[in-house]
């Protein structure tokens, strides 16, 4: 589903990735763990073409992304769900909202949109929250609004960039679970974190980047 | 929310810059009705003096009927002529009289008739060039039986320069008056859009379409032309409305003037098409 050969990314000159190389199949659930700064967050950015990489070859779902013409970018982007490290909810918008515009961006009917939308904000428990803006919700309220955006219209790979950071263990368990469930309906799920609970006991891979490299392969 | 419902919802989160922009477009587009009037009066006023352009030949007493007739066949093949009549002595005299019926003493103890019979022709509208009027004089004055040959050519011709002088110095004011206005639209919806870069950006992240993120852009730089073309209909309403009709009675000027009312309504179709080119052009390449 996701392949990397060989690519490097600086910032400024500065090195955030080097010489990475990987493959996510399809279907897979896998970890992305490191410390801070590590590169999780560019080597996801570089899957949905936030940015692009200095070196070497990217390829989702089939496609070369490198080369791909910008009006070929928002479809890619419309086949991956993403879990933004800094939310990138909208303000002026409800909860409710902000999830049916991953919906509406696909094109869905009017008619559809609501039930699935609702159905999602109640898998994350933000139900009640629904026609509550952002800023009224806490830190983990809002990033339960973030994954449902990224899962909503059940793209087939979900890009999810510290998805546990400010939820309680309990509250991180519920959400693991729903990307497990995601991820056994066939959508292939990428998880960076710091959270050792979301992947201790799981059998899945874990990849370890320090400094920008591949550190090692584990599984969880 | 929908294209609209966001555009909506953005229009009223910038209200203040909404509303400067909306007034600036009122004010533009009804500057635009009155040089839009005042060369539509111009044109309108242009168009009767050349239905007015006309030629008078004075004819001698003795002419006999066949040179009258070979003169009035020469005046009628004439391409700049539109029509010929024949006024006699008789009739030049009921209309003197008529039109100085309070003065009739004069024409007590007056015999004979000394006014002259003579040929009224009306050069066609447009048609009828400086060249063409003087060829044709010059032609008449000299067949045998005409006296003389008036003609108002000169002067109605410095009239119609200075009309058509003004007349291509209001469109040209039309066409910077309609450039400004879509500047106006043009920098507020580039700043609506500056303004919403963030979310725009993250519209983009999440897969939307060019076309999707510019939609409620194109939608509110349309109803800020729309609402500025109706803010000046309203005015132009105003002004048509109570203005002319008090000065109409006042001054004589304003009794001729000319008050096509679908000038209003194509203000706020201007304003349409001038909000939604304006923001097309704001809004550019979206880059992904
Ligand atoms: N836009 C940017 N401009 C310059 N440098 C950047 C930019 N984004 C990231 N970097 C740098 O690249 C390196 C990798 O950053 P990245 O965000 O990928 O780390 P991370 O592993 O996601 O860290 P964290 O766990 O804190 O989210 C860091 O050294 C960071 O300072
Ligand atoms: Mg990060």
């Amino acid at each position: 589903m996701v392949r990397f050969e060989n690519v490097s990314k600086t910032y400024d000159g500065q090195q955030a990735l080097s010489g990475v190389d990987f493959e996510a199949g399809r279907g897979e659930l896998l970890f992305i763990t490191g410390a801070s700064g590590a590169g999780k967050s560019t080597l996801l950015k570089l899957i949905y073409r936030a940015i692009r990489p200095d070196e070497g070859t990217i390829t989702v779902n089939g496609a070369a992304i490198n080369g791909m013409g910008a009006r070929h970018v928002p479809g890619l982007r419309r086949s991956i769900g993403v879990v933004f490290q800094d939310f990138r909810l909208l303000s002026g918008k409800t909860i409710y909202e902000n999830v049916a515009l991953a919906m509406r961006i696909r094109g869905a009917a009017e008619r559809a949109l609501k039930p699935q939308v609702m159905e999602t904000l109640k898998m994350v428990g933000l139900r009640h929250k629904a026609d509550c803006f952002p800023d009224t919700l806490s830190g983990g309220e809002q990033q339960r609004a973030v994954i449902a955006r990224a899962i909503v219209a059940e793209p087939v790979l979900l890009l999810a960039d510290e998805p546990t950071g400010n939820l309680d263990p309990d509250t991180s368990a519920g959400i693991m679970r729903i990307f497990k469930d995601i991820n056994a309906r066939g959508t292939t799920v990428i998880i960076a974190t710091h959270n050792r609970d979301l992947y201790t006991g799981t059998g899945r891979r874990i990849m370890r980047l320090a400094s920008g490299k591949i550190e090692r392969l584990d599984v969880g | 929310m929908s294209h609209p419902g966001s555009a909506i919802a953005g229009i009223w989160k910038e209200k203040w810059i909404n509303l400067l922009s909306v007034f600036s477009i009122g004010v533009g587009l009804f500057i635009l009705l009155i040089s839009m009037l005042i060369v539509y009066n111009l044109n309108f006023f242009a168009s009767k003096l050349q239905g007015r352009f006309s030629m008078t030949v004075y004819l001698d007493d003795g002419i006999s009927a066949p040179d009258l007739a070979r003169m009035q066949g020469a005046i009628r093949s004439n391409p700049a002529v539109g029509s010929v009549s024949y006024i006699s002595k008789a009739e030049a005299l009921a209309e003197l009289k008529k039109s100085m019926k309070d003065s009739a003493y004069l024409f007590e103890g007056l015999d004979g008739n000394p006014l002259p019979a003579s040929l009224d022709i009306r050069l066609k509208r447009g048609d009828a060039t400086d060249a063409m009027v003087r060829g044709l004089a010059a032609q008449i004055k000299a067949m045998r039986g005409a006296v003389d040959v008036e003609y108002g050519a000169k002067f109605l011709d410095t009239i119609e320069s200075v009309i058509s002088g003004a007349r291509s110095a209001g469109l040209a004011f039309l066409a910077a008056l309609l450039g400004g206005v879509l500047f106006v639209c043009y920098s507020t919806v580039k700043i609506l859009f500056y303004r919403r870069r963030d979310e725009v950006e993250t519209l983009g992240l999440l897969g939307a379409t060019a076309w999707f993120i510019r939609a409620p852009f194109l939608i509110e730089g349309s109803v800020l032309g729309v609402a500025g073309g109706l803010l000046a209909s309203a005015a132009g309403y105003a002004v048509f409305d109570v203005f002319l009709a008090g000065f109409a009675g006042a001054l004589p000027v304003f009794r001729y003037m000319q008050t096509p009312v679908y000038f209003l309504g194509l203000l706020p179709l201007a304003g349409l098409f001038i909000g939604f080119s304006g923001a097309l052009m704001a809004l550019g390449r979206i880059k992904f």
